[in-house]
């Protein structure tokens, strides 16, 4: 007597929803969507533009369910149509805001690691949600997910050299706000 | 102490590490919606409403073709008539009735009508000599245009003194002294006038109220008639100084230009 819902693997999951099965197709949405929600979610100013992008990405998964061959993990090739899907939202409401020209102003703001370390995921995802596009972009590819400059350049559609100052300038960006939220802290403290 | 940029990156990314937000349940609903296939019936709704507008702009422009090639041509039938049978240019008085023009002659030897409009609605004080404005083709008596050997004077018309009123010809910018050039420009004008000098030619039917001046205002009733927006979908000048062609105002729904 089988009392406990029945549990697929991934694999069985993915085999299963190639065949175009919904249930199975639901059932691996609902084991990745918030996973894939919360990397949508540093690429878009807010919820509703990154579950857009998760929408997207979700029906290019099941359309393209064909093209993953089992080569490493599932959640990684997921996650990678996520980004696309990203990018591929910005160029299409966001191609206006293109800075390309990003001057260093030589202004280094310096932060120490035990600042971010109070900071919670939530409030470093503010920061990065109020980032220029192009900057969150860079920033979130470089950082976070781990691509050069090369490859980022080739996904998003700019220089090398446009990649690396628009990091530099993220970097920046991100580490004024830091220091406004630590001093707003020792300002409600004292 | 300050930190290196792959130390500030990896603290972000550790914050980061299984970091889940949960998807409002309509994100499953839409894409379960878009696997059905009803991205592809929602692609299929611009490419109708795009061929709906177009059939829609081919109607109206055919119909508004129509009527603005018929109309003109009856008007410029019936006006022929009225010249052949040699009957003068009627003057419509303030009372509604119609006396034939005046003739007047003045020192550069040029003769023009002074036409009295006084019950249009625009012209209490002003009156406009249309007169000026009529294509030398129609063979009108009115305006005999010639050679003017002196100096070019403006024109003055005369009327019947109820009030003082300054008179003023209708010639396109009212301080512009009249010259044999102007003239032959206006004589070369595309044919709005006759529209005009019909209105006045019809015996016993002076019409009161407010006309369509020139191919301009008359464009502009019908596209009245048919667009009911505040802003049409293309506005002339209608006024009798100007020539009436000047468009002053176009919008296409998204695209609008209006000239004040």
């Amino acid at each position: 007597m089988r009392l406990l819902k029945p549990t697929y693997t991934i694999d069985e999951l993915v085999t299963r929803c190639k065949t175009g099965e919904r249930k199975a197709q639901e059932v691996l949405y609902k084991l990745l969507a918030s996973k894939m929600l919360g990397v949508c979610m540093r690429y878009a100013a807010d919820k509703a533009e990154a579950e857009d992008m998760l929408q997207n990405g979700f029906v290019k998964v099941f359309k393209n369910l064909n093209e993953y061959r089992g080569e490493g993990a599932f959640e990684g090739w997921v996650r990678r149509i996520m980004v696309h899907s990203a990018i591929e939202y910005h160029r299409k409401y966001h191609r206006s805001i293109q800075l390309m020209d990003v001057t260093d102003s030589g202004h280094e703001p310096s932060v120490n690691a035990a600042a971010i370390a109070t900071l919670s995921a939530k409030d470093l995802l503010g920061f990065i949600q109020t980032l220029p596009a192009n900057y969150k972009m860079v920033f979130n590819l470089y950082a976070i997910e781990g691509y050069s400059h090369k490859e980022i350049g080739e996904m998003v559609g700019i220089t090398e050299g446009a990649s690396k100052s628009q990091l530099s300038r993220a970097r920046t960006i991100l580490k004024d706000m830091v220091i406004k939220m630590e001093d707003k802290r020792y300002g409600n403290a004292g | 102490m300050e930190m290196q940029d792959k130390e500030f990156d990896g603290l972000f990314t550790s914050k980061f590490d299984g970091f889940e937000i949960e998807p409002s349940p309509m994100v499953w609903q839409n894409i379960a919606a878009e696997l059905d296939g009803k991205k592809a019936k929602r692609a299929i709704v611009p490419y109708l409403s795009i061929a709906a507008s177009v059939i829609v702009l081919l109607s109206v422009s055919i119909w508004f073709f129509n009527r603005s090639t018929e109309k003109p041509d009856q008007h410029l039938v019936k006006i022929l008539k009225g010249i052949k049978t040699g009957k003068q240019q009627p003057v419509i008085k303030d009372n509604g009735s119609i006396e034939p023009v005046e003739k007047i002659e003045n020192e550069g030897g040029l003769k023009l009508a002074a036409v009295k409009t006084g019950s249009d609605k625009r012209t209490d004080q002003t009156v406009i000599a249309q007169a000026a404005g009529q294509p030398q083709q129609q063979e009108t008596p009115i305006l005999t245009p010639e050679p003017i050997n002196q100096k070019p004077e403006p024109l003055l018309a005369v009327l019947p003194a109820e009030k003082p009123i300054t008179l003023q010809a209708a010639v396109p910018g009212n301080d512009v002294p009249l010259t044999t050039g102007s003239l032959a420009e206006q004589s070369a004008a595309p044919d709005n006038k006759p529209q005009e000098a019909l209105a006045a030619t019809e015996p016993g039917k002076v019409q009161v109220k407010k006309r369509a001046h020139g191919l301009g205002g008359f464009i502009n009733t019908i596209v009245a008639a048919v667009d009911k927006r505040e802003d049409k979908l293309i506005e002339f000048t209608d006024n009798d100084g100007d020539d009436g062609s000047r468009v002053t105002a176009v919008n296409l729904g998204i695209f609008k230009i209006k000239k004040q």
